[in-house]
């Protein structure tokens, strides 16, 4: 333990990239994967002071830990306070941010090596591969947001950045400038796919989309997008659009582009998790159509826990179709910390598809502040900002 | 999607059932006025959560004109009840009261417990213990004591009672409407506002906050079954938030409004009532533990001080703004913060069992351990204590400038070396946010004074020994204000020119003087 412990993060990358081009389908998978997050626990506990001193803080350390369940999760607040970085500085190749409401001026941010980025990357490849391009066709992948020029901090972008490079044909570019986004001329271009029966790809923020089917629908226009055509949203409505239901989102936007609903996914990315978690669509003859649920990457474990509820490794999973709050396990987090605790309320799923239960979640919304209120003085009143976990915004989409 | 908040009140349409607790509470009179107005008052109910449990609560959108007239209805009671009742009577009827909900088996007390609890999240141990801590404070002969405190004489409310300061008579009275605005956060209390308007022979329109519903028309019902003359000089009503109809008919129709909310809450009211309204604001808070190094010296009952510490912090859970925020320990003595906050710790611990903590939904677990993890990254913190089921937090840290904690038992220990460091915790901290500080000196009463009289000046309300924060009594200056005193106009009747008050018997002057009141004494008119 204590020699990796000192093995340099460029090494456990290379060996999580690898694991995670493996495909995580052998016979050895979950054993593997458990080896190594341990080791990138280890590695992450001699290399992040704030990370160790919260295992410290609760018990579990390397020496204790004995399976990936253990291994402390960071709450994802933590990354508006603390530098939570496995390295020096100077290693520092990128930094991502994101910004919450309810702290203005406080962001969250996620520093990345250039090892890092490289895994991330191949995370974000590989995870598109199997949920967003499983029939491996290339399309040209039309993106809802700036360039990385002019987003360079948010990972959304960069990961979007990442499906041009590896899914996209040509024309493939984002499709926002630094005045937003013309819908007309993004009319004009769909329209001139559909004609030449070039399938696109839609990719976007959800709210992006809200305002661009608003403006679809209110110029009585509906997309004829050629075959093999295909939506994926990310990262929520944050308060920039009406928020919609799930299902009434997937119809919707199978509606006004002319796709199969099954070729609606949405996507679960934060700046704290170099992974992404995609729909998936499990086919369900005796319903009709199919179950969609969250599943995540075969290098991400991602549970549904209940705080309330202690077990030795901290809290304890809810059951099937209970409500709890998401922590994610994700092996390509070498030099950010592997688990990391959100604040995403969602409820453990699972389906049967072909005689195998698949399981996963769904997402409900964000925990919500419930104090009482009333005569004590809140720091919010007072002008001093204090730390309030429940009281924060710190997911953002990425891809 | 599910709602997720502890507790929070989900709306629907659907109509009342006897089954389900009222939060607005109308005298029958007044009821059967108010039903009689076609579209007069419009029941619903709101939907308490908690994981797969709930509770409705039944609320009701009064129209303008109903709400006029439970003023107007109001309004004729205090000419025909309150005004014709003698103090003595009507502190009778309240100390009955009082003793009523310090019964244990009084079975409205049982039933709000619950309630109260399951909406609020408060322990019913925590509940039971705030209406044995209100009530007890709300017997007779402190209601008495407070008039006294605030107006000399009580029966000065009756009638023109000599008074020999000014050599005549004196009389007063209540506003003769009080409206009051009621926050949630600390369970039972809102009676308080409805006794302070009965003792000035006001009638009380109140305005019942939807986190915590159940304890005024509870509290309503008692009063009408000892006495319902009395009880109809009160209403318990409820507008939704934005309502602003019902909200400024209700600014312009009362003569004294109390309010009780956080700073938005409270600007925002000040920025929309009428500018003649006068009012008794009661916003955000702050209170603060200071123990001297005396009280950590050799001999000192270090158990004891910690038990009566840590009580302030349990109590409420730390959500009022009579809990202390943090606890500043001068750190020169032979025992340090650091050890201090260890028995701290124990002491927290034996609160947890004795008044459990608020029962924490999964937002205010996410928060709870949250917090207690952020501590834990922090290098600039210690963590004394942070048990697995984040009950409660005990912390040490070094502090700029005194910041309010997150409640919810979070008791910060801040080692601090003596003036300098209070002048930059508290001494730069505006005067209105300052309430309680409970000071621990150890027998050093000369230091405690020179502390004390420096609070006072900074514009802290109330000094008390650790152990009493959570428990003030009804002759406190609430918040500062004397909150009888200033609802009350006086009437004065001189009988004599002052000059002839010194070195005279006054009481046979007056005596004297009410034989002819017409008469002017010792002044001829030039």
């Amino acid at each position: 333990m204590i020699a990796a412990a000192r093995r340099d993060g460029q090494a456990l990358c290379d060996q999580v990239a690898e694991l995670i081009r493996g495909g995580g389908d052998g016979p050895d998978a979950e054993r593997e994967l458990d080896q190594l997050a341990l080791e990138v626990f280890a590695f992450q506990f001699e290399t992040i002071a704030p990370y160790q001193r919260l295992c410290r803080g609760v018990g579990r350390t390397p020496e204790t830990v004995t399976s990936w369940r253990g291994i402390p999760a960071v709450p994802a607040l933590a990354f508006k306070h603390h530098r939570l970085f496995a390295g020096a500085p100077d290693a520092v190749a990128r930094t991502f941010r994101s910004s919450g409401t309810s702290e203005p001026g406080r962001t969250s941010q996620a520093q990345f090596s250039r090892a890092g980025l490289a895994l991330m990357d191949t995370a974000v490849t590989a995870g598109a591969r199997a949920r967003l391009f499983p029939d491996g066709r290339t399309t040209r992948i039309l993106v809802l947001t700036p360039p990385p020029e002019l987003a360079p901090h948010m990972i959304m972008v960069h990961g979007m950045a990442q499906l041009i490079a590896g899914f996209g044909v040509d024309g493939s570019r984002f499709v926002a400038g630094p005045r937003g986004l013309d819908f007309a001329a993004l009319w004009t271009e769909l329209d001139s796919c559909r004609k030449a029966g070039v399938p696109v790809s839609l990719l976007g923020s959800s709210f992006g989309f809200v305002h661009l089917f608003d403006w679809l629908e209110g110029h009585g226009r509906r997309l004829e997008l050629p075959d093999g055509s295909r939506v994926m949203d990310a990262g929520g409505y944050k308060g920039r659009s009406r928020e919609i239901d799930r299902d009434a989102f997937v119809r919707w936007a199978a509606q006004i582009c002319g796709v199969p609903t099954t070729r609606v996914v949405n996507l679960l990315g934060m700046t704290e998790l170099a992974s992404q978690i995609y729909d998936q669509i499990v086919p369900d003859p005796q319903a009709r159509g199919a179950a969609r649920m969250k599943s995540p990457p075969h290098w991400v474990r991602t549970r549904v826990v209940d705080p309330r509820r202690r077990g030795p490794d901290g809290p304890e999973p809810v059951g099937d179709g209970e409500v709890g709050l998401l922590r994610h396990l994700d092996l390509a987090n070498v030099e950010r910390p592997i688990m990391i605790q959100s604040e995403d309320v969602g409820r453990a799923v699972s389906a049967r598809a072909g005689g195998v239960v698949q399981r996963g979640f769904e997402i409900l919304g964000r925990v919500q502040g419930a104090e009482p209120r009333g005569c004590s003085l809140s720091a919010e009143d007072f002008g001093a900002p204090r730390a309030r976990p429940g009281a924060h915004d710190a997911r953002s989409a990425s891809v | 999607m599910r709602e997720l908040a502890m507790a929070a009140p989900v709306t629907g349409s659907v109509p009342a059932s006897p089954g389900r607790a009222r939060a607005c509470w109308l005298p029958p009179g007044l009821r059967e006025a108010v039903d009689a107005l076609p579209g007069g008052a419009t029941l619903y109910h709101k939907r308490y959560e908690h994981d797969d449990e709930h509770r409705e609560v039944v609320f009701e959108r009064l129209s303008p004109e109903a709400l006029g007239q439970v003023i107007a209805f109001l309004r004729q009671r205090r000419r025909e009840v309150l005004a014709r009742r003698s103090v003595r009577d009507i502190v009778e009827v309240l100390d009955r009261a009082a003793a009523m909900w310090l019964d244990p088996a009084y079975p409205p007390r049982r039933e709000a417990i619950a309630e109260i609890s399951f909406i609020t999240g408060f322990s019913p141990e925590m509940v039971g213990h705030a209406i044995d801590e209100e009530q007890a404070s709300s017997r007779g002969p402190h209601l008495v004591d407070a008039l006294r405190n605030e107006l000399g004489d009580p029966e000065v409310l009756d009638g023109l009672r000599p008074n020999p300061r000014t050599g005549g008579l004196s009389r007063a009275h209540g506003p003769g409407l009080v409206g009051a605005i009621f926050s949630s956060n600390i369970p039972a209390l809102p009676h308080l506002e409805i006794m302070r308007s009965f003792l000035v022979k006001s009638a009380c329109l109140g305005r019942v906050s939807a986190g915590e519903p159940i304890f005024l028309g509870r509290y309503a019902e008692t009063l009408h079954a000892l006495d319902p003359e009395l009880a109809s000089c009160l209403a318990i009503v409820y507008w939704e938030r934005g309502d602003d109809a019902c909200e400024s008919l209700f600014l312009g129709s009362i003569d004294h409004l109390v309010a009780y909310g956080g700073d938005a809450q409270i600007d925002r009211l000040r920025a929309v009532r009428p500018p003649a309204l006068e009012a008794t604001w009661h916003g955000h808070r702050l209170g603060f533990t200071y123990v001297m190094r005396e009280a950590l010296a050799a001999g000192q009952d270090l158990r004891r001080l910690a038990r009566s510490i840590t009580y302030d912090f349990a109590i409420f859970d730390g959500f009022a703004c009579l809990c202390p925020q943090v606890v500043l320990v001068e750190d020169s003595g032979p025992i340090s913060a650091l050890a201090l906050a260890r028995i701290l710790a124990e002491e927290m611990a034996r609160w947890t069992r004795e008044l459990p903590p608020r029962r924490l939904d999964l937002a205010g677990a996410s928060r709870r351990h949250g917090l207690a993890q952020l501590c834990m990254m922090n290098d600039a913190v210690e963590v004394i204590a942070a048990p697995p089921d984040a009950s409660f937090l005990v912390t040490v840290e070094a502090m700029q400038r005194l910041e309010p904690s997150s409640g919810d038992r979070h008791l910060r220990v801040v080692p601090v070396t003596g003036r300098a460091d209070l002048d930059r915790l508290v001494g730069t901290l505006p005067r209105h946010h300052l309430q309680c500080a409970a000071i621990a000196c150890g027998g050093a009463a000369a230091r405690h004074h020179e502390l004390r009289e420096l609070l006072a000046a900074w514009g802290v309300t109330r000094i008390v020994p650790p152990g009493i924060m959570g428990r003030p009594s009804m002759m406190w200056h609430h918040d500062g204000v004397a909150c009888l005193g200033r609802m009350v106009t006086w009437c004065d009747h001189e009988l004599v020119v002052p000059e002839l008050l010194l070195g005279r018997d006054v009481d046979a002057l007056i005596a004297d003087a009410e034989r002819d009141p017409s008469a002017t004494i010792g002044v001829a008119l030039r």
